[in-house]
């Protein structure tokens, strides 16, 4: 594993951000969607889960932008699945992530950060 | 509660296994982010399905689940087994009460117990097609319930007796609330309830062994006027009608105590006769 270099890590960052802020979208569309029972229970369960699974990856991926190792980012993934607490963590990744992108020069904005 | 605890912490205690496994299985090699998300979302499948085969056993659904624990000690139990076979009409009321009692804190067999104003009604529209045998025990365990009644609560006597109350349902809880037996005596009333059902069943399908004895006319009415006269004799006529009130409607002007004294009497003469003839007068008075 090669380690990455600031352009890679801000680009991580930001893909993982979208990530992230996208998942939460499809959240709420999924619940609106579940409460007008647009859905069978299983087919919703199916989307929860590929969701969560898709945001794993970007809180993996804003992990490793910020430098984080692996029991770190095992524990991020964990904490994803406690409710309140993961909106926590996803507030404390989401700083670090500002940060370092705005660091790179990186315009932020409400779906994600520009170059 | 408790079931509502492990629901909520079914997903955050599955992901936390999953962190810790993941970590241990992979603590000398650091993965890509996508192979690290893989493997962690396959181990938390794993403990998921583990976590929820193991959620499904009776036992540890008994512990966390309180309404199942209860749904099966009462699929278990034989009273409402007999209920639901011969009586199902029935069976949804007690089950209801009976579970209320218990999701509040009592035994099952004080539940029941509690219940017995809902079986004592339906027992008496059976009773007569049971067989003397079993009129004579369910006789036997009204005296005694009654027994229990005549010198703390002699009007509750008379409601037991009479299954007074529970016409009107205004009513019931405070009936259910005023009989307060032993549980040897819930215990026996139980076992004869159940002996009720069963042979009312039969009973109703003409189904009872050859072998079941039933008394003459003329030795059943020379028991009935026997009974009747020494009655009279005891108690008085004033108390003697209200026994035998059709309607079975509370008297204004008799004590308590003394129609209750009465009926266990009556229902101790009628034990000391022929089972068949006790039975058949058991079935005349109780029903």
């Amino acid at each position: 594993m090669h380690e990455p270099d600031d352009d890679d890590r801000a680009e991580l960052a930001a893909s993982g951000q979208k990530i992230v802020i996208w998942s939460i979208v499809l959240n709420f569309m999924l619940r609106a969607v579940d409460g007008a029972k647009l859905l069978p229970s299983l087919a919703l369960d199916a989307l929860g889960f590929a969701i969560a699974a898709w945001s794993l990856l970007g809180v993996v991926r804003i992990c490793s932008a910020l430098g984080r190792g692996q029991a770190t980012k095992l524990t991020y993934m964990a904490l994803s699945f406690v409710p309140l607490v993961n909106l926590v963590s996803l507030v404390v990744l989401n700083v670090g992530a500002n940060r370092l992108l705005r660091q790179a020069g990186w315009r932020l904005g409400l779906f994600g950060a520009r170059r | 509660m408790i079931l509502a605890t492990v629901l909520l912490l079914f997903l955050p205690l599955s992901a936390t296994v999953a962190a810790l496994v993941v970590g241990v299985m992979h603590r000398d090699e650091s993965l890509e982010d996508a192979a690290l998300v893989r493997h962690f979302l396959f181990v938390m499948v794993v403990v998921m399905l583990a976590a929820s085969a193991i959620g499904r056993t009776d036992g540890i659904r008994r512990e966390i689940d309180p309404q199942y624990r209860i749904a099966s000690e009462l699929d278990a139990d034989p009273v409402i087994k007999a209920v639901e076979a011969f009586d199902p009409d029935n069976a949804t009321r007690l089950r209801g009460t009976v579970a209320a009692q218990v999701e509040a804190g009592a035994t099952l067999p004080a539940a029941l117990g509690a219940a017995r104003p809902l079986l004592y009604e339906r027992l008496r529209e059976r009773i007569g097609f049971a067989d003397p045998a079993t009129q004579a025990t369910w006789a036997a365990v009204v005296a005694d319930s009654l027994e229990e009644l005549e010198s703390t609560r002699p009007q509750a006597c008379w409601r037991v007796d009479a299954g007074a109350a529970l016409d009107d349902d205004a009513d019931e809880d405070a009936a259910t609330q005023a009989f307060d037996f032993s549980a040897d005596n819930d215990q026996d009333f139980m076992q004869a309830a159940i002996a009720v059902y069963e042979s009312a069943d039969r009973g109703m399908r003409r189904e009872h062994p050859d072998s079941v004895v039933y008394p003459s006319a003329d030795e059943r009415q020379a028991a009935a006027s026997a009974l009747f006269e020494q009655l009279e004799a005891d108690y008085g006529s004033d108390i003697v009608r209200a026994l035998h009130d059709l309607d079975r409607r509370a008297p204004a002007d008799v004590e308590w105590s003394q129609l209750c004294a009465a009926r266990r009497a009556e229902l101790e003469a009628i034990l000391e006769l022929p089972e068949p003839v006790a039975g058949s007068l058991a079935d005349s008075v109780l029903r």
